[in-house]
């Protein structure tokens, strides 16, 4: 492995220092002149037609300078999933519209003088409402008769894919390579189960954030919590039927995105009413809002059946996919898709078919969440992975070792499909699963505890393990682009301006240090500036763990092109062919004669004394394949079988995401996802009344895990060398998130010898579980 | 919201007495706030007036007094839980309180905050009816005592009137021969009570139950519930396995969970209480027999 210097080291975070003293930083620590405050009026209905609105006595409310709603702004209809363009999702959202198709639908929205205003504002608002019938249950959202949820006759996708919004039939997608069949029947053993995977909501801590003003141009400013500032500027300028010149977006710092951030979710209503007050506007929604009107992991119903051989053999794989994308379609496609296109690749396996559908429902909209699908198709496929080991009588860490994909291997699949339709041909180039699977097995103990708890103790409490591995390929290829642009100042330091976008993950750091690394130069010496669509070039966002490998190498590229303009001033000034010139230490020396100039007179002399001119580049990198990163995870549990209780003891991550440039951070995110993904499987979950109501909109009622609940984790990282990114990097954001519901699911098994086949894994279920059990 | 109100911190006891004898009804004490604050947010409450109980010397203490506790309304959690006299004299307080939320709430939250706001979920009540606590209750009208369980009349409703406030908290000694336990099931360590059992076990120089509580919390009724039943049934008893179970579930019956809980079904509540009141008696009787609790 290659030695770096600022690479593979844990430098702290380039925004610690004012982050930790308080500094404004956040996109509601800034209070304008004169700005207002907007409240949404939300719908109390699953699904109905708004026969009217009278807004009369709102507008009349001294201290209210705008009301919005479907009588007066324009209907444009876009997606609010921050994708790339054509979006791989369907047109089928509104800024306001006459309809409302789940409980937190828009209906209204005010500007006011105060917040207290806002609220009385609201309550003013008349809304006559026609009641539809709904549907909530994605196994009967196609049926003959359901109630058609987008009957309006503009929605679509701009490219070209199924849509039958008639039947609620929001995607649909299935391929076979290989041949299903043929390998069913070459199979010793053939295990099939449904599996039903859960609602999940991001909880950043910082909720959605947006204020809006003009600048003394008059130009639209959106300060916004986001992970897609270029996305946002479009998707603004489109609702509002403005240029893209009219609009600037800023990402500040920001408190947590999860994929929750990768949507317009209230940046086009808030520049609305900026645009019709001509004020400053500031919305910021409520903890409650983010549990009933911002966007969830989608929930799923899924069929998996495998074909094993008696030797180990993985003869086939079928996994078939019911995603609920709720009242709305962004990222159902592409969530769905990943069920296949990103989870799959990790099983060796000639023969797979998969068969997916997304269903519109009236229930709070799916959207991206860390782990985008692959999390859901990981639970089943972890499962099933750990019953084909315990049919056949292998140890899983030894099937799991054999059936999963090596170096220098391909699966059909990546060519098969990407999550937007048509894949790419790949090899992995880099893979350290194996040493994974082996080095995470020894340090947690797995032989041994495997033997231990063979023997259970006496009482009601049992003990358990249980592993699963995972993948997940980073960027969506073909279509994220990300760029960086960089000059060089008096004092032989740099301005990085990147479009990337820093959610608290430390990708800033790990920006500068792919610079620092390029140019020999120390991390304090590049000045960090991102996410501006003024001033930094385009970067697709932070999404499909991208940015380090994506915007790493856009990086690594402009440092190169600098570097280039460096020796060749350097050339001229010392009088030496540039062959014999390298860098060091932010100087350039040469190699035959010795001499060395420090960076500081080479850029003097570009600015000031000879062939004046700005070392300064840009650079642009495409991604063409989705690298892969891999872990395998092994988890405790303990299972109290008279309460349910299931308590997760300990948790070790053996994680491959190429060189770990900043292996804190790189820590930090494993950790992260382990730790969002035991809450996941084991206490977070939504409850919804007949009416679609959501009955546990707070903290107090939806439960995390906080300090006090987590486990021992520990984390190992397993470096490879990814060569098509910077310096060895692949990705590491979403991976290890696909690990606990599988992982926990088996130890469970282990501990008390039954299945469990639907998450979260609550007390509650756990007990019933036990309880069907004991009764047969 | 939290605008329009007016704001008071008296610094005597007699001053909130007379403030609330003028505007009782308009009027909401604050100790802690980690439970008025929540609803004043949430525009479940609208008081007028706020009065902070805080500042005032005379309700923060832990007092040994008399074979029995004195507990000042505005003691918080974190203050009970690092006392050595109750860790050592009172250990089931001492496990009540411990459970109770995370750190940052124990710092704030006090003994009267948790009794007035009367949720049957409350974790320290079950503990104070198992010791046979009694409210000191102050107010125009003079003092009055009353046993806790008396004091709790519905779900966040108590016996108190507009113009009174719980002064102290007092607890009886266990006498000889007790020991107790303190058990709770939330979803995460910072969750409300799915159910919370306290449990007190005093025996006889020969062995018999002398005398026994076992009090469930955790919305099984709109009180925390103090089984008569097990009483009956355990008083005068050797205590073993087969009597403890089979109490357990006799307990359960006297539950009543409200079927529209987030935290669990009716069905699991009363399945875990037989686990729970088991469980507590089981660990209550240990303690008694190796005479841990004094
Ligand atoms: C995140 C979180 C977790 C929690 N976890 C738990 C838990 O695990 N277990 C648990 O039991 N509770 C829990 N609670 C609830 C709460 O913290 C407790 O009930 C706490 O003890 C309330 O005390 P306080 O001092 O904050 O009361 P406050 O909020 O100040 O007051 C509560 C009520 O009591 C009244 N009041 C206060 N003092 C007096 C007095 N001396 N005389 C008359 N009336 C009075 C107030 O007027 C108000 O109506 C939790 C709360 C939060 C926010």
């Amino acid at each position: 492995m290659r030695e770096f210097k600022v690479v593979g080291k844990s430098v702290p975070k380039v925004d610690a220092f004012p982050l930790a003293l308080g500094k404004p930083l956040f996109a509601d620590d800034i209070e304008l002149k004169g700005m207002l405050h907007a409240k949404i009026l939300w719908s109390p209905h699953a699904h109905a037609r708004i026969k009217n609105i009278d807004t009369g006595k709102t507008e009349a409310l001294p201290g209210v300078h705008a009301v919005l709603c479907y009588k007066n702004v324009p209907r444009v209809v876009h997606t609010s999933a921050g994708q790339s363009w054509p979006e791989p999702s369907p047109y089928d959202i509104v800024m306001f519209d006459n309809k409302v198709r789940h409980v937190g639908d828009r209906v209204a929205a005010i500007a006011a003088e105060t917040e207290e205003i806002a609220e009385k504002a609201l309550k003013l608002i008349k809304v006559e409402y026609e009641l539809l019938p709904a549907v909530f249950d994605p196994e009967q959202a196609m049926d003959e008769g359901a109630p058609v949820i987008h009957d309006e006759p503009d929605c679509k996708y701009l490219i070209p894919v199924f849509y039958d919004p008639k039947h609620n039939h929001c995607a649909h997608i299935d391929l076979e390579v290989g041949d299903f069949e043929q390998g069913m029947k070459e199979a010793d053993f053939v295990i099939e189960h449904k599996f039903k995977t859960h609602h999940e909501q991001h909880c950043s801590i910082e909720p959605h954030t947006c204020i809006c003003y003009f600048d003394h141009a008059g130009r639209l400013v959106i300060r916004t919590s986001t992970q897609v500032p270029f996305h946002v500027r479009r998707i603004v300028a489109q609702c509002l039927q403005v240029p893209e010149r009219m609009i600037r977006v800023i990402k500040p710092r920001i408190g947590g995105g999860f994929g929750g951030k990768q949507e317009v979710l209230i940046d086009d209503v808030c520049a609305m009413l900026a645009m019709r007050t001509k004020r400053p506007v500031r919305l910021v929604y409520t903890r409650e809002e983010e549990f009933t009107s911002a966007r969830v992991r989608h929930p799923m119903v899924m069929w998996a059946k495998t074909g094993v051989r008696k030797d180990g053999t993985l003869t086939a794989i079928q996994l078939r996919v019911l995603s609920n994308a709720g009242a709305y379609g962004p990222h159902a496609m592409t969530v769905m898709n990943n069920t296949c296109a990103k989870a799959l690749p990790l099983f060796h396996c000639e023969n797979i078919k998969w068969i997916a559908d997304a269903v519109y429902t009236n229930l709070i909209p799916g959207g991206a969440y860390r782990g985008y699908g692959v999390t859901q198709a990981a639970f089943p496929m972890g499962v099933m992975m750990d019953e084909m080991a315990e049919t056949i009588g292998m140890d899983p860490v030894n099937f799991w070792k054999m059936n999963t994909i090596k170096k220098g291997e391909t699966s059909p699949i990546f060519k098969a499909l990407s999550e937007t339709g048509k894949g790419v041909e790949m090899i992995v180039e880099s893979c350290s699963l194996p040493e994974c699977i082996d080095r995470g097995a020894e340090i947690f103990g797995w032989r041994e505890k495997r033997e231990r708890f063979k023997n259970q103790p006496e009482g009601p409490v049992k003990y358990g393990v249980g592993m699963s591995c995972m993948v997940q390929g980073g960027t969506v290829p073909l279509i994220d682009m990300a760029s960086a642009f960089a000059k060089m100042n008096d004092d032989g330091s740099f301005n990085l301006l990147i479009g990337a976008a820093d959610l608290g993950t430390g990708a800033d750091t790990v920006l500068a240090q792919i610079f620092a690394e390029t140019l020999d130069i120390p991390v304090e010496d590049v000045i960090v500036y991102p996410s501006d669509t003024d001033i930094t070039p385009f970067d697709k966002g932070a999404y499909a763990s991208g940015t380090t490998y994506l915007s790493g190498m856009a990086v690594l590229k402009t440092a190169e092109k600098i570097k280039e303009q460096i020796l060749n001033v350097a050339a001229d000034m010392l009088g030496e062919p540039k062959e014999d010139l390298r860098i060091e230490n932010k100087a350039v020396i040469s190699s035959k004669s010795g001499k060395r100039v420090e960076f500081s007179q080479i850029v003097k002399r570009a600015l000031y004394i000879k062939d004046q001119f700005q070392i300064a580049a840009i650079a642009s990198e495409l991604s063409r394949l989705p690298p892969q990163s891999f872990a395998a995870h092994f988890a405790e549990v303990e299972v109290d079988t008279e309460t349910g209780q299931v308590k997760v003891l300990s948790y070790v991550a053996a994680v491959d995401c190429g060189t770990a440039v900043n292996p804190k951070l790189a820590e930090g995110q494993v950790e992260g996802a382990i730790l969002n993904g035991i809450s996941y499987a084991l206490t977070e979950e939504f409850f919804f009344d007949d009416k679609g109501r959501v009955l546990n909109p707070s903290f107090g009622d939806y439960k995390i895990f906080s300090a006090p609940d987590i486990p021992k984790i520990t984390t190992i990282l397993v470096p490879s060398y990814e060569p098509t990114g910077p310096y060895g990097a692949k990705t590491v954001g979403e991976v290890n998130i696909n690990g606990p519901l599988p992982a926990i699911s088996n130890a469970i098994y282990n501990a008390v010898g039954t299945r469990l086949y639907d998450t979260p894994f609550t007390s509650e279920r756990v007990l019933n579980v036990l309880k069907e059990k004991g009764a047969d | 919201m939290l605008n329009d109100l007016e704001y008071f911190e008296p610094e005597t006891i007699s001053d909130v007495i007379t403030f609330l004898a003028k505007h009782g009804k308009d009027t909401k004490l604050i100790a802690g706030g980690t439970d008025l604050l929540v609803d004043m947010k949430k525009g479940k409450v609208k008081p007028k007036y706020l009065v902070n109980l805080m500042k005032i010397p005379e309700l923060s203490h832990i007092i040994e007094d008399g074979g029995g506790l004195r507990i000042g309304a505005t003691t918080t959690f974190r203050e009970i839980e690092e006392s050595k006299l109750i860790k050592e004299k009172y250990p089931l307080l001492f496990e009540a309180a411990r459970a109770m939320g995370t750190v940052q709430i124990r710092n704030m939250a006090t003994i009267g905050g948790n009794i007035c706001n009367a949720l049957p979920s409350a974790d320290i009540p079950p503990a104070l009816v198992a010791l046979d606590a009694k409210a000191k209750i102050v107010g125009q009208s003079g003092e009055r005592f009353l046993p806790l369980e008396e004091f709790f009349v519905g779900i966040r409703k108590t016996a108190l009137e507009s113009d009174e406030l719980i002064r102290e908290v007092h607890v009886k000694s266990p006498p000889a021969g007790s020991g107790t336990a303190f058990l709770k099931i939330g979803r995460t360590a910072s969750d409300l009570a799915t159910l919370n059992v306290a449990v007190r076990v005093t025996l006889e120089n020969n062995g018999a139950c002398k005398e026994v509580r076992v009090v469930v919390g955790g919305g099984v009724g709109p009180t925390l519930i103090r089984s008569k039943r097990a009483e009956t049934l355990l008083e005068g008893k050797i205590l073993e396995e087969p009597l403890i179970e089979k109490t357990a579930r006799e307990v359960s019956k006297e539950l009543k969970p409200r079927p529209t809980s987030i935290r669990a079904s009716p069905f699991y509540k009363i399945e875990v209480s037989k686990v729970l009141v088991k469980r507590a008696l089981m660990k209550a009787l240990g303690r008694a027999k190796a005479g841990e609790d004094r």
